[in-house]
């Protein structure tokens, strides 16, 4: 099935578990799926992060960036081997990461529905144990989440 | 079913707005809220709130991170402030912190505040208007019925009106609706001014409405009924507003809306009315006394009389030249030539009937004002209660007023044409069903002709306005 945004999933990812050093890692691969500049993704993760955590609760936080130039928004997963401090609201470590990556002027507004459709999601307790359950199996959490894009 | 509504903002606008909503949505409803959240999203605005939202929600809470867009639709509501993460964590506590949230007064400088420039958004006049309507008409329903229920049942017709034996139910009945009458001037005036500039005008407003309509006060023979309580409310509202935007030092800040503003805001509009419009009123209802008298002494001008007596009872429905040719016509009974009272009691009738079955045809152009109001004022018609058609005057002046006018001066001219009497001063269907017409056919038929122009009126210049607006909004 085509989805409106594409998905890169990896799992059981190591990383730093600091949140800086973990959006290093995530930064490095979601950048080389998308001929991005890899620092230019990290620091729109960082500034993102400054203003406020994206981590939600519940192990999972949701870093996103805005980038110039970019054409087609993407969602990009990661979960983590060790739990990464995230600095959450209920201040738990996070093993999940969905990152939000989008156009810094984007005139779709179909990706952005998409993507507030996400975010109401992951309101849902069941949605979040989905992800949760199927962390270690990529085709699984794909279908979690195509479920919604 | 308890309600409340919210809006949800965050930097980006593509994850927490929606996270918020989404969770105060799913909190609230579990918790048995009806709920709406609007998101100010990078797709922009979705649910957006309407003005009705706002107005049957018990509180509002606004979880956002960065300034939200619209915020004056909350004033005098009860609104949280807080961010989109408060709400992501824990929206039962917010919930439960904005049921006790203090009443947001606005901001500081209104008038700075952009106006949207949304072609369907009514103007802000006729919004502040319908706040006083929308407050007045449950008023005016139990009031009229009250009144009408009374009379039907219990009232006599005499030479001094239609009386209400004492110590019966229907007198207490009629003491209570007319109570209903007498609340509903203020209740209109003071919802106006709340609307322009919050609760501070409320007290202003309601007390020179009061005053407005007091003739003893006044030092006039009739009080300016629901037109001097829509001018009431609109000064007091703007000039409370003028009075909100001086530089008060932060010591005298908290004192200024129970104190100062209803203190000089009640003083000048009060006192404007008493000294400045008292006079005035006086001598346009006696200028118009001797215009009735002089038309009435000429035989052959009976049919301008007839329309113009018409006009004048449906023109202020209650006001002071509803009076003039209300007061007219009773002289004429003593006078022992009741001719006059039959018009003017042809008239009465014309206004409420009228203006409450145009809400019958077409319903689907009324507004949710019209369509409470509008059987009331037929069933109110029936019994002479003119004041039946303000709530639908005041909603839609500008094709009620054409058409009752238009009606009730047809309907007097035929009463005249007719020569009706009538030999109690009272008016509608009512008195001719009691007997005291001299003619009761003849009556009806001036009344039905009457109603049938005015609701045509009314109904043709609706249909135009509401095809107009649609060509505008296709354009």
């Amino acid at each position: 099935m085509k989805t409106l945004v594409t998905t890169n999933i990896y799992t059981d990812v190591t990383a730093p578990t600091d949140k800086n050093g973990a959006l290093g890692v995530m930064a490095g691969l979601l950048a080389k799926d998308h001929h991005l500049n890899e620092k230019n993704l990290l620091a729109g993760f960082e500034q993102r992060e400054a203003e406020s955590s994206t981590g939600f609760g519940n192990g999972v936080a949701i870093p996103h960036a805005k980038i110039d130039g970019l054409t087609d928004p993407f969602v990009g997963v990661v979960t983590f081997t060790q739990p990464v401090t995230w600095q959450s609201l209920d201040a738990a470590p996070v093993t999940i990461a969905i990152a939000l990556v989008m156009p810094a002027d984007d005139p779709d507004q179909l990706h952005l529905k998409v993507l507030s459709k996400l975010a109401r999601k992951l309101m849902d307790d069941d949605f979040i144990a989905a992800l949760h359950k199927n962390q270690h199996d990529a085709q699984a959490l794909a279908d979690v989440l195509n479920e919604v894009l | 079913m308890p309600s409340f509504v919210g809006v949800t903002k965050c930097p980006v606008g593509v994850a927490h707005t929606y996270m918020a909503a989404e969770k105060l949505q799913k909190v609230g409803q579990s918790l048995g809220y009806t709920v709406k959240i609007e998101t100010q999203g990078a797709s922009g605005v979705e649910d957006h709130l309407t003005p009705d939202d706002v107005k049957n929600a018990d509180f509002v809470i606004i979880a956002a991170d960065v300034e939200i867009d619209g915020m004056d639709r909350f004033t005098d509501k009860k609104v949280l402030f807080s961010t989109t993460a408060a709400a992501i964590k824990d929206s039962a506590a917010l919930i439960d912190k904005a049921k006790k949230a203090d009443i947001y007064g606005g901001k500081e400088d209104a008038a700075d505040e952009k106006v949207e420039g949304d072609a369907h958004e009514q103007s802000p006049l006729i919004k502040q208007l319908m706040n006083g309507v929308s407050h007045m008409i449950p008023f005016v329903v139990v009031g009229g019925l009250f009144i009408a229920l009374s009379i039907t049942l219990g009232g006599h017709a005499t030479k001094a009106g239609m009386v209400v034996a004492p110590h019966t139910i229907w007198a207490t009945m009629n003491q209570v609706g007319t109570l209903g009458f007498t609340l509903m001037i203020p209740i209109l005036a003071g919802y106006i001014a709340t609307a322009i500039a919050g609760r501070a005008a409320l007290a202003p407003a309601m007390l020179s409405a009061m005053v407005a309509n007091s003739p003893d006060i006044l030092g006039t023979k009739a009080g300016t009924g629901f037109i001097g309580a829509i001018i009431v409310g609109f000064a007091a509202g703007y000039l409370v507003k003028w009075f909100n935007s001086w530089p008060v030092p932060k010591s005298l800040r908290a004192i200024m809306p129970i104190f100062v503003i209803p203190l000089l805001g009640t003083a000048i509009i009060s006192g404007a009315f008493v000294f400045f419009l008292g006079g005035p009123i006086s001598w346009l209802m006696t200028a118009l006394t001797n215009m009735l008298n002089v038309l009435s002494k000429n035989p052959q001008t009976s049919i301008i009389l007839g329309l113009l007596l018409g006009a004048m009872v449906s023109i202020d429905m209650g006001g002071p030249i509803n009076k003039v040719a209300f007061l007219f016509g009773v002289a004429s009974i003593t006078a022992g030539n009741p001719e006059i009272m039959g018009a003017v009691a042809c008239a009465i009738a014309v206004p409420p009937l009228s203006a409450g079955i145009a809400t019958l045809i077409r319903s689907d152009l009324n507004s949710s004002e019209e369509t409470a109001a509008g059987v009331p004022a037929i069933l109110m018609g029936l019994i002479g209660i003119t004041e039946g058609a303000i709530p639908l005057a005041t909603a839609n002046p500008k094709h009620v007023f054409p058409g009752i006018i238009t009606g009730s001066a047809v309907a007097a001219a035929i009463g005249m044409f007719f020569k009706i009497t009538d030999a109690v001063p009272h008016g509608g269907p009512i008195v001719g069903v009691l007997g005291a017409t001299n003619n009761l056919l003849l009556f009806f038929l001036a009344i039905i002709i009457g109603v049938a122009v005015s609701a045509a009126i009314i109904v043709t210049l609706k249909i135009r306005a509401a095809a107009r607006e649609e060509a505008h909004a296709q354009a």
